[in-house]
């Protein structure tokens, strides 16, 4: 579980409701009919802009952002090196035997077991890599609409309750609460878009690049097992996937 | 099982059907390490070399392909070309017959192959392999393991087991680079 995530979301929210909750009674800033239009509103029109399917999906791909669970590229790397020394020393049907807890890899050891030609298993391997990234890239769309329309629809709430405002102005004492009530929306449609929508399409953008470079070092890996390549400069390549202070700490142990 | 085996079975082995002919010669043949590291251009030692500098450039290959593919390809047919004419080199010195082609049972670390004439263990052989996955030619020394009938008969009426003496690291890489590649081209036939 990606614990940044939860953290941020609940202090982000947890700083709003508290700086409300000291200037006075937050029932206030509750209206559930504001609250209807801003999220109502944003997700009926999410749905005019893309397919229903895509539109499904993306809340499981939001759940990536709280429930990462991404592997270390350097506990990858030590069980790349491992595989490559057994197919060398062992033959490849032994990998068939290999503990390997990444889904991907173990998909690709088997593509390697049954004997698929390299070119084959680099192109399939690819080809998932690709739906993988362009799946995401539709979460990551359309989390980035809601953070779009959010406001946009908040302002119509704005808009909404101020027309309703004017046309009661014979009352003058219900100008100040219908005033503030409409403005509540544009408060939603902030508070949606700025502490949720936009926050997650940049955390799901990050998850989706670790994930990517995690599945092509796994795509180097199946690569250079099926070409009998030495451990050492199978680990030599696979290096070049860890940032520089990684890859120093790996030299010292 | 003893040591000795063990140590022979430290890489895996495969039944394959290569080019191969030896010839017996003295233990200080085999132990002067002069005759090992053979001169980089000679016939036998240039694929091998050529793969091992291929490990190296792979390194930087893969940096290369996400930041310039374009370049990236266009070294990779390059590379293939130096590689075809590495072939058709090493295909113009060979010294194999026509009839130089028999079973053997081939690792990384030993050979068994099908021969004509009995050989004690301990004599010393120079062997020299084609490999047909690349078409490199492997001089190797090594030491007669057992020699025993050849059971299912044939041209060859014995079955020699040889392991190899100070084989040099780039011709153990491609030998253990074929292995896999027979391996898997084995494992799509039998299906």
């Amino acid at each position: 579980m990606d614990i940044a995530s939860l953290v941020g979301f609940l202090l982000g929210i947890g700083i709003i409701v508290a700086a409300i909750a000291t200037g006075g009674d937050i029932m206030l800033f509750v209206n559930v009919p504001s609250l209807l239009i801003v999220l109502g509103g944003t997700f009926g029109v999410s749905l005019m802009r893309i397919p229903l399917s895509d539109f499904l999906r993306s809340f499981a791909i939001l759940g990536k952002t709280f429930m990462n669970k991404s592997e270390d590229p350097a506990s990858l790397i030590e069980d790349a090196v491992r595989l490559a020394d057994v197919a060398r020393k062992n033959g490849l049907l032994a990998l068939e035997s290999e503990e390997i807890s990444n889904d991907f890899m173990k998909k690709g050891v088997n593509l390697c077991v049954d004997g698929h030609d390299p070119a084959f298993v680099k192109k399939m391997l690819q080809q998932e890599i690709d739906l993988m990234v362009s799946r995401n890239e539709a979460g990551q769309n359309m989390w980035k609409g809601v953070g779009d329309l959010a406001p946009a629809m908040g302002m119509i709430g704005t808009l909404v309750g101020l027309v309703q405002m004017l046309a009661n102005m014979s009352d003058p004492a219900s100008i100040g609460p219908a005033m503030a009530v409409a403005l509540l929306t544009t408060l939603y449609g902030a508070i949606v878009a700025n502490c949720f929508a936009l926050p997650m399409v940049d955390k799901l953008a990050n998850v989706l690049s670790y994930e990517k470079t995690n599945r092509e070092l796994i795509l180097d890996t199946i690569s250079g097992i099926q070409e009998g390549m030495n451990p050492k400069v199978l680990e030599a390549l696979l290096n070049s996937y860890l940032s520089e202070k990684k890859r120093l700490n790996n030299e010292e142990e | 099982m003893n040591t000795e085996q063990q140590e022979r079975r430290r890489f895996f082995r495969i039944e394959d059907k290569v080019n191969l002919v030896y010839k017996v010669v003295d233990e200080n043949t085999v132990t002067a390490l002069s005759h090992v590291s053979d001169d980089l251009l000679s016939n036998c030692s240039l694929a091998a070399a050529l793969d091992a500098m291929s490990q190296e450039a792979r390194i930087i290959g893969a940096r290369l392909e996400k930041n310039q593919p374009e370049i990236f390809e266009y070294l990779k047919i390059i590379d293939t070309k130096i590689n075809l004419l590495a072939q058709a080199l090493t295909m113009q010195g060979n010294q194999f017959g026509e009839h130089d082609s028999r079973d053997v049972n081939i690792s990384a670390s030993g050979l068994a192959f099908a021969a004509d004439e009995e050989l004690q263990p301990g004599r010393f052989l120079e062997i020299r392999i084609m490999l047909t996955s690349c078409m490199a030619v492997i001089v190797a020394y090594g030491k007669v393991i057992y020699c025993q009938r050849n059971e299912e008969g044939g041209d060859y009426p014995y079955f020699v087991g040889v392991d190899y003496v100070n084989m040099k690291d780039d011709d153990r890489e491609l030998l253990i680079k074929h292995v896999v590649k027979k391996q898997m081209q084995q494992i799509r036939e039998s299906k």
